[in-house]
């Protein structure tokens, strides 16, 4: 009776504690949509323009680009005017001046010129994109955070499976167009529209809707 | 005088493959991964190839006008040559008559005595050069693909003391220029050749785009996908300090 007693506790030992080391070590079940909202970053996130904020892929109205276009440059003015200061008590004053000091100032002035220029780069090329910063920021972006989920779910070997699919339903038509259309219709003015709505990407797979799987190991690759 | 014939022997490889490789339009077929082979710095007396100068002279004429560059510097006759040679091709700025004067005196002293002409006189300082070589292989095409790079890093300080607007600027001048080659650089072989700064960006000289393609259909180079930006702003890795 005593060996029974101990056959059963054994037993029961290993069916609580067998299967989770069994089945955790291979596989790993998550779901993404809800730790894709938890993201700290998707409280960013607008659905309008498909963009997240205040990150560099941002959709910017262009009057705005204007304000810090005139600004920057006002700012690169003023560092101008100080030089010039500079350079008319250097001609003026003659020997006086020590002109070490007035060379280091001028360095210290075209540093931050530089500094300015270079946001005054930044800013009149978005305005040449009217606003809109180019797909790339958008990718960046994305593949950032694509990184921050499956990093924080995958350890060591572990095979990721996504719990449900992230689309169950058809994708749906945007402005009464079915954006799919373009893939067998490359007609430009599909082609226009699909980059209108090129933030809603996603949505044109059917793939979308099947799970999706990642390997760790491949992920780090 | 070593030094002298040394850059002598620069400034003629540079005009000789000037003179030998016909103009082409960009090209950036190729994605290489460069890994840096060989390093040299070299502290040098005298400017070799004067593009930053005349890149700052360029930027400036665009914002006010300029009848005469004083270049206060060690000249070297390569760096005078190579002036001259740009000035016919590359930039407006180099058509603009310069002075070359040794850096006997003080810019602000010279500029003070400038001023009193009354002309539209610009003095350019040039100090505190330093030649970089580096030699790069491209680990995407097996390393059989390399660059050379010449570059000379100067102090550069500029006054125009006109009194109505004086202006003054110091900046660190870059000039260099690369040779990009398939195993051995001779004509044949040679995908690339260009130089930067030339109106304020980088000039591509040659290139041979049917050698490249070539190379690209026998996959001895790695194509480079549509989507992948090269994140060298110069096509080539920063250079060690």
């Amino acid at each position: 009776m005593k060996v029974c007693k101990k056959i059963l506790h054994l037993l029961s030992i290993f069916v609580f504690l067998v299967p989770p080391v069994v089945v955790g070590v291979e596989f790993k079940q998550v779901d993404f949509e809800r730790l894709l909202n938890k993201h700290p970053l998707m409280k960013k996130f607008d659905p309008e323009t498909g963009r997240f904020n205040g990150t560099p892929c941002e959709i910017i109205p262009v009057e705005l680009i204007r304000q810090r276009v005139a600004s920057l440059t006002a700012m690169i003015g003023l560092c101008e005017r100080k030089k010039s200061d500079l350079v008319v008590a250097a001609m003026v004053d003659g020997a006086k001046v020590d002109e070490n000091a007035i060379w280091a100032q001028i360095g210290k002035i075209d540093h931050e010129i530089s500094d300015i220029r270079k946001k005054l780069d930044g800013e009149e090329a978005l305005l040449e994109q009217k606003g809109i910063p180019g797909l790339e920021t958008l990718f960046s972006v994305v593949t950032g955070l694509t990184r921050d989920l499956i990093d924080s779910i995958s350890a060591a070997d572990n095979i990721v499976i996504n719990k449900l699919p992230r689309f169950r339903s058809k994708p749906p038509q945007l402005a009464g167009f079915d954006l799919r259309h373009f893939f067998y219709q490359p007609d430009p003015q599909h082609l226009k529209k699909y980059l209108e709505q090129a933030g809603l990407i996603g949505l044109m797979f059917s793939g979308s809707d099947n799970p999706i799987i990642y390997r760790h190991t491949a992920e780090k690759r | 005088m070593t030094t002298e014939k040394s850059l002598i022997k620069i400034a003629l490889v540079l005009l000789w493959l000037v003179m030998q490789l016909s103009h082409a339009g960009a090209c950036s077929l190729a994605l290489h991964d460069w890994k840096l082979v060989f390093f040299l710095k070299i502290p040098v007396s005298s400017p070799v190839f004067p593009l930053a100068e005349l890149n700052v002279a360029s930027l400036r004429a665009k914002e006010s006008p300029v009848s005469k560059i004083i270049w206060m510097a060690e000249h070297s006759l390569p760096g005078l040559m190579l002036l001259q040679m740009i000035g016919n091709v590359a930039d407006k700025a180099a058509s603009i008559p310069w002075v070359p004067v040794s850096p006997g005196e003080s810019l602000l002293g010279r500029a003070r005595e400038t001023r009193k002409d009354k002309t539209e006189t610009m003095l350019i300082g040039s100090d505190k050069m330093s030649i970089k070589i580096a030699f790069f292989s491209d680990k995407n095409s097996g390393y059989n693909c390399h660059q050379l790079v010449v570059m000379q890093n100067s102090r550069i300080r500029a006054v125009q003391p006109d009194m109505q607007v004086p202006w003054a600027q110091e900046t660190i001048g870059q000039s260099w220029f690369s040779l990009i080659f398939f195993q051995i650089p001779v004509p044949g072989r040679i995908m690339s050749f260009s130089t930067y700064p030339i109106r304020q960006t980088r000039h591509s000289i040659f290139e041979d785009h049917p050698l490249v393609e070539n190379l690209l259909s026998k996959k001895l180079l790695l194509r480079r996908p549509d989507l992948v930006i090269d994140p060298y702003i110069f096509d080539f890795p920063e250079l060690p300090e």
